[in-house]
């Protein structure tokens, strides 16, 4: 019966069978290298694009809303009072307004056009400032005319390579600040979503809002963060939320935007899962074109060593034997292949990875699906052939031309 | 008569037809045939009259349309694929009429075949494989590719393959056919050797000369066995 010695010198004459026809071999291997690559990759990049969307979204944090307001002509945005009534509404925690500055911070006559500055106001910092130095801007420095700001680590480590930053002044809109605090790493923050290209590259600056207001001469505030205590009821409160500003703007329903970051991610999940599982299907065709690439040389060369076989039934090999023999040729041919193509589809994958900007992870289980998958398609497609070898009836193979 | 050795193949009335379209040729015609343990047998005949077929019997690489046939007792008609593989490396060595070498693989290769698939070693079989090679003469060029040799070696290569797992059977297809008669005698001497050690030989010949090696001759003619007599000791 079949033994360990015998496995071995089968394995060895597969191998040599592979290496004696390198061209074809090549070849076969294309089709399963093409195919693993391209799952590798395509995978992996929409990994990557979802993390870099999400990012940019979830810095929110679950269960807040984001009011924008586009205004009518007779009304730009919301004033404190409206913002005050919103937060009285039911289920609604707090309300912070989000200024975006329209002005760099300077210091040491040196400009930092890529550091942005907000306004927001004290209720930010309650549910979103982790402090790591200093304290969070209080509700005491929301008078206007207090120039205190806070800093998050990015700004720090740029403008102040060296440390030291807490108590030290920058100049914002020309006003000498003192920073009073830095906010951790770690903590949540909405963006301004301007996604200007450069904005907030280097850090955030947070200054009171009211400042913010004065620097951009606006007496009203066209975008807020809402947020809420029971996630669950999120959609009432955006339909209270929706129904108390449409009232303040005249009944105008394109006045304003209610972003509800939730619903937004869980879209967005919903939208990237089908984009792998489509793009995966796409790049499984591949696979399997390789597949059947893989079966066709298999089937050629049965065919053309037909006599072979027949003599290596006749000096003794068992059905089983000849079936290994040719089953191990299709899995070195899809392995090896999709070895290489796991390797080209990571190189790929970090290519994007620094194109789309986010940082490059291996992605194990798209290197797990890409190995079985070439296991998978060998076996598969190799046993026809395997099979086919394996029951030739010696004589009939022998006078083969 | 010989009742008391034992035997070691017996065919009882072996037909065997080949199906060409409407047309059904019949090259066996009801053959019957006993071999005994350690005998020596030519068989003879023209070109065509079935001696290969009846041989690819013998050696369980074909399976006849009617009849029996029984090795070492056991009836080859009711074994399995496996079984059949077993037999054909371990118990029968099988010399082709031509040759049939791998021939990407070389001399020594080509003579280990048998043994790796009777599951031995690697080592024995490199080991056994030079000593057989040797046998036959061919010690300097165990790893020339079949190519790279000329007829008559490839034959000798053959016949080192064929005995390399010791079979208790030997069937040679004209196996001095590509050989000068020097090289032939020597392969004779060889056969001699196996058949002192016990092994018995069945084998094809158009040459008298070769044939009266045998202890025993057949004849097949027209489909048909005769018995051709003993032959004087060689
Ligand atoms: N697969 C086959 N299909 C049809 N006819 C066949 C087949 N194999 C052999 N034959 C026929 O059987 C007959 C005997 O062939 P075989 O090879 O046994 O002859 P042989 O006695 O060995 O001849 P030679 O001395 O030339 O080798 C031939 O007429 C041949 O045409
Ligand atoms: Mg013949």
């Amino acid at each position: 019966m079949l033994n360990f010695a015998m496995l071995v010198q089968t394995f060895e004459m597969s191998i040599r069978n592979i290496r004696n026809n390198r061209m074809r071999s090549f070849l076969t291997m294309l089709g399963i290298i093409i195919g693993v690559g391209s799952v590798i990759s395509l995978i992996s990049i929409v990994g990557f694009a979802t993390r870099s969307m999400l990012g940019q979204f979830s810095s929110m944090g679950a269960g807040s809303l984001q009011v924008n307001i586009y205004g009518t002509p007779v009304k730009e945005g919301l004033t404190d009072n409206e913002l005050r009534e919103i937060s009285q509404i039911d289920n609604v925690l707090s309300v912070s307004p989000l200024i975006t500055v329209n002005t760099s911070v300077v210091k040491d006559k040196t400009i930092y056009k890529k550091i942005s500055v907000l306004g927001r106001n004290e209720q930010f910092f309650l549910r979103n400032g982790t402090i790591r130095e200093g304290r969070a801007l209080t509700i005491k420095d929301m008078s206007g005319n207090i120039p205190v700001c806070v800093i998050d680590e990015d700004a720090e480590s740029v403008l102040f390579p060296n440390g030291n930053a807490l108590g030290s002044g920058i100049r914002v809109g020309g006003i000498q600040y003192r920073i009073v605090g830095i906010l951790h790493k770690e903590a949540n923050y909405a963006d301004d979503f301007a996604f200007e290209e450069n904005r907030g590259k280097e850090g955030r600056v947070f200054i009171p809002y009211k400042n913010g207001m004065l620097m951009n001469g606006q007496n009203t505030m066209i975008s807020a963060e809402v947020y809420t205590k029971d996630t669950s009821r999120i959609n009432e409160t955006v339909a209270a939320i929706e129904d108390y500003v449409k009232g303040q703007f005249n009944g105008a329903k394109d006045s304003f935007y209610i972003m509800n970051l939730s619903s937004i991610l869980n879209a967005m999940d919903t939208v990237t899962t089908m984009m792998s599982a489509l793009l995966g299907g796409i790049a499984s065709i591949a696979l399997l074109v390789g597949g059947i690439g893989i079966m066709n040389m298999m089937l050629v060369s049965v065919t053309e060593r037909t006599r072979e076989i027949g003599l290596r039934k006749a000096l003794g090999a068992e059905p089983i034997v000849i079936q290994i023999q040719f089953l191990l040729e299709s899995m070195i041919l899809s392995l090896v292949g999709g070895n290489i193509g796991i390797v080209i589809g990571e190189l790929i994958s970090f290519i994007a990875s620094k194109i789309i900007g986010v940082p490059f992870t291996v992605n194990i289980m798209a290197i797990l699906i890409g190995f079985l998958f070439s296991v998978a398609v060998g076996a598969v497609f190799g046993w026809a052939p395997a099979n086919r070898a394996s029951k030739l009836n010696p004589i009939d193979a022998l006078r083969a031309e | 008569m010989q009742d008391n050795r034992e035997v070691l193949l017996e065919m009882k009335d072996i037909v065997k037809q080949y199906r060409m379209g409407d047309e059904v040729s019949t090259v066996l015609k009801g053959i019957s045939l006993t071999v005994y343990r350690g005998e020596f047998v030519a068989v003879l005949g023209p070109s065509g009259s079935g001696k290969s077929t009846l041989m690819n019997i013998i050696g369980c690489l074909d399976t006849p349309t009617s009849g029996e046939y029984f090795l070492h007792g056991q009836k080859i008609a009711d074994l399995s694929e496996s079984e059949l593989a077993h037999i054909r490396s371990r118990e029968i060595g099988f010399i082709f009429q031509s040759f049939y070498l791998l021939k990407d693989q070389n001399a020594l290769e080509n003579v280990e075949l048998p043994m790796i698939y009777a599951g031995a070693s690697r080592r024995k079989c490199r080991e056994r494989a030079k000593e057989m090679l040797k046998r036959v003469g061919l010690e300097d060029r165990m790893t020339h590719m079949p190519s790279q040799l000329s007829g008559g070696q490839q034959q000798r290569v053959a016949i080192a393959r064929s005995i390399v797992n010791t079979p208790i059977l030997l069937l040679a297809d004209e196996p001095t056919g590509a050989l000068d008669q020097a090289t032939g005698k020597q392969v004779m001497e060889i056969f001699h050797e196996l058949n002192e050690e016990g092994r018995t030989i069945i084998m094809i010949t158009h040459d008298a000369n070769i044939a009266a090696h045998a202890r025993r001759i057949v004849r097949i003619l027209d489909g048909n066995l005769y018995e051709g007599g003993e032959t004087a000791d060689a």
